[in-house]
C-alpha cells in the first residue's frame, strides 16, 4: 500500500479489494445498501484529502466507515429512545426493579 | 432458542415494557438486525410488533446476498471523478502558491479571502506541507504559512468537504503555528494555539493518526518546557497510536524523539537504543531528511556514550545522506557532529576546522544560537588544550557577533561571564560545560537564568 493509493483509480482498486470486508461491517452496523453510500462516499473523501502522506490508506478508510456506521447507529438509538419516551407505556424503571416485583410475588 | 437469539422471556417482558430503556433498545436492536426472531413478533402478539414499528419507523434490515456490489461500484464511480479533481488542485497548487509568494504577506490573506481561485483544498495542503518543511529554519515565516493555509481551509466547502474533514486540517494548522511559536520561542502564545488546535481536534473525524500527529508536535513543547515525564508520556501515547494504525515510519518519528529527550536526561544508552529500534522503521524514501537525523543523532550519541570509533565510521553514511537531501542547514549539522566526534579521537585539529566552519555557517545562516553552542565546543577544546590566548580572541568575538543575533539576553550574560572568567585566566572546561547545559535549557524559555 502506498499514499498513491489515495489517487482516484488506485482507491477504486482498493474498494474493490476492500468489498467483503466493508459489506460486513455495514450488515453488523444494520446500515442499507442506500445508507452505505454517502458514508462510503465521506470516508473515501477523507482518504483522498488527509491520505497523501500517510500508507495506511485501507485502515483508515476501514476506520472511517465504521465511524459513519457508528454516526447512524447512534441516531437509530436516538431516535428509537425518543419514541419509547413519548410512549405513554414506557417504563423509566431500571430492569432490576422488575426482577424484584416478580420475585415478591406469590407463586 | 440458541444464545444468538432472543429467549422468548425476554421478548415477553420487553413487549410489556419490563425492561429499562437501554435494555429495551438493546432488545430491539437485535430485532433490527435479525429477521428470524423478528419473525416470531407476532407469536408474542401485537403489542411486540407495534413496539417495534414504533422504534424502528417499521423499518426492517433485510438485505440481500450481493445487494451491497453496487455501492462499491456506485462509489468508485464517483470518486474517479473527485479523484481527479483533487489530483488537479495538487498540480494547480504550486503555481497558486508562486502567485501568492510574489505578493506582500498581507496581500496573500487578501487574495485569498476575495478570489476563489485561491480557495483550494490543493492549496491548503501545500501550504501545510511547505511550512513544516521550513520550520525549524525559519520558523517566523513557516507561521505566516500555516495562518494562510488557515485562511484557505475557513473558506473551503463545509458542503464539499464536510465538517470534521475541515475540522482536521484546521487543528493541524493550529498545531503547526503553535509549533513555529515554541521553534521562535514565544512560548505563552503556543499554549493557546494548542488549546485551539485541541479545540478543532475533538470535532474532527477522531481519526488515531491526526491525534497522534498532534500529540508528537505537543511532546516537543513538553521537552523544551523541561517536563520529561509527560513528554515521555505524550510521545508513548503516539507511538501506540501509530502502532494501532500500522505506521511504522511515523513510530520512528516518534521514536527518534523519545531518544532526544533520553538524552536531554542524560539517559544516553536508552536514547541509543531507541534510535536503533527508529532505525528499522524510517522509511528513507518517505522522509529522508528524518532518516538523516536519525543516523546523525545516533553518531553523535554514539560519540558521548564513549564510542568515537563507531561514531566515525557511521559517518561516511550520514554524509551520503546529507548530500542526499541538500539542505544546507543539515550538512552544517553534520559537520558539527564530525567536530564533536573528531574531538573525542583526540584529532584536535580537525575537530576546530570543522567546528570553526560549523560556527561560521549558522552565524552566516543567521542562526545566532547553534552558533554560540558550536562556539562553546571550540572554547571547550581551546581551554582543555591550553590555547588560552585563542580561547580570549574568541570569547571576545562571541559577545561581539551574538549581540546582534538571536540570543537572547539571559543567554548573552552566560556569555559574558565566560568572557570574563576567559579574561581573569580563571575559565574552566566545567564552566564552559555548565554554559552550553544552560544554553541548551534555555533555548525555548528565555526567561531562564543563568546560575553559576
Amino acid at each position: 500500500m502506498t499514499p498513491g493509493d489515495a489517487r482516484g483509480g488506485d482507491l477504486a482498486e482498493v474498494l474493490r479489494r476492500l468489498g467483503s470486508r466493508l459489506e460486513a461491517l455495514f450488515r453488523r452496523f444494520g446500515v442499507s445498501p442506500e445508507e452505505a453510500v454517502p458514508i462510503l462516499d465521506e470516508a473515501v473523501l477523507e482518504v483522498q484529502l488527509r491520505c497523501s502522506r500517510q500508507p495506511d490508506v485501507e485502515g483508515r478508510l476501514l476506520r472511517a466507515v465504521e465511524r459513519g456506521c457508528a454516526a447512524l447507529l447512534a441516531e437509530r438509538r436516538r431516535k428509537a429512545l425518543a419514541a419509547l419516551a413519548e410512549s405513554p407505556e414506557t417504563s423509566e424503571t431500571t430492569g432490576e426493579e422488575d426482577r424484584e416485583d416478580h420475585e415478591r410475588r406469590p407463586p | 432458542m440458541s444464545e444468538d437469539h432472543l429467549e422468548d422471556e425476554t421478548l415477553s417482558r420487553w413487549a410489556a415494557r419490563k425492561l429499562s430503556s437501554e435494555e429495551t433498545f438493546e432488545v430491539g436492536w437485535h430485532l433490527f438486525l435479525c429477521a428470524p426472531c423478528r419473525a416470531r413478533l407476532p407469536e408474542i402478539g401485537p403489542e411486540a410488533e407495534a413496539l417495534y414499528d414504533k422504534m424502528f419507523a417499521g423499518h426492517r434490515f433485510t438485505v440481500p446476498p450481493g445487494a451491497y456490489d453496487g455501492v462499491t461500484r456506485a462509489v468508485a464511480e464517483k470518486l474517479r471523478r473527485t479523484g481527479l479533481a483533487i489530483e488537479r488542485e495538487r498540480s494547480t497548487a504550486p503555481t497558486l502558491w508562486a502567485e501568492l509568494e510574489g505578493q506582500p504577506p498581507g496581500r496573500r490573506a487578501l487574495l485569498v479571502e476575495n478570489s476563489s481561485r485561491f480557495q483550494t483544498y490543493g492549496l491548503a495542503e501545500l501550504l501545510l506541507t511547505e511550512c513544516r518543511r521550513i520550520w525549524s529554519e525559519d520558523p517566523a515565516r513557516a507561521e505566516e504559512l500555516a495562518e494562510l493555509a488557515l485562511a484557505v481551509t475557513y473558506r473551503l466547502d463545509r458542503r464539499i468537504h464536510g465538517p470534521a474533514l475541515l475540522n482536521d486540517i484546521k487543528a493541524e494548522a493550529w498545531a503547526y503555528i503553535a509549533n513555529c511559536r515554541r521553534i521562535r520561542s514565544d512560548l505563552r502564545s503556543v499554549s493557546e494555539a494548542f488549546e485551539i488546535a485541541d479545540e478543532f481536534h475533538a470535532r474532527g473525524t477522531g481519526d488515531p493518526n491526526e491525534e497522534a500527529s498532534l500529540l508528537g508536535l505537543k511532546a516537543s513543547y513538553l521537552r523544551d518546557q523541561r517536563r520529561f515525564e509527560d513528554a515521555v508520556a505524550t510521545i508513548d501515547r503516539a507511538i501506540e497510536l501509530y502502532r494501532e494504525t500500522g505506521d511504522e515510519h511515523q513510530q520512528g518519528r516518534m521514536l527518534i524523539k523519545k531518544a532526544m529527550m533520553c538524552r536531554d536526561m542524560n539517559h544516553l544508552e536508552e536514547a541509543i537504543a531507541l534510535l536503533q529500534q527508529a532505525a528499522s522503521r524510517i522509511d528513507g524514501e518517505r522522509e529522508p531528511r528524518v532518516l538523516l537525523c536519525l543516523k546523525n543523532n545516533l553518531a553523535l550519541y554514539l560519540g558521548e556514550a564513549g564510542n568515537p570509533l563507531e561514531a566515525r565510521k557511521m559517518l561516511r553514511e550520514v554524509r551520503r545522506l546529507a548530500v542526499q537531501t541538500g539542505m544546507p542547514i543539515e550538512r552544517l549539522r553534520l559537520l558539527w557532529t564530525e567536530g564533536l566526534i573528531s574531538r573525542r579521537l583526540r584529532q584536535d585539529s580537525v575537530a576546530e576546522a570543522a567546528l570553526k566552519r560549523t560556527m561560521d555557517g549558522f552565524l552566516e545562516a543567521g542562526i545566532g544560537y547553534d552558533a554560540a553552542l558550536v562556539a562553546l565546543d571550540l572554547a571547550e577544546l581551546y581551554l582543555e588544550t591550553e590555547r588560552y590566548g585563542e580561547a580570549r580572541d574568541l570569547a571576545a568575538r562571541m559577545i561581539r557577533v551574538f549581540a546582534s543575533r538571536d540570543v537572547h539576553r539571559e543567554a548573552l550574560a552566560a556569555l559574558a561571564i565566560l568572557q570574563q572568567s576567559i579574561e581573569r585566566d580563571a575559565a574552566t572546561v566545567a564552566l564552559v560545560q555548565q554554559i552550553a547545559r544552560y544554553l541548551q535549557r534555555a533555548r525555548r524559555n528565555p526567561a531562564l537564568r543563568f546560575e553559576p
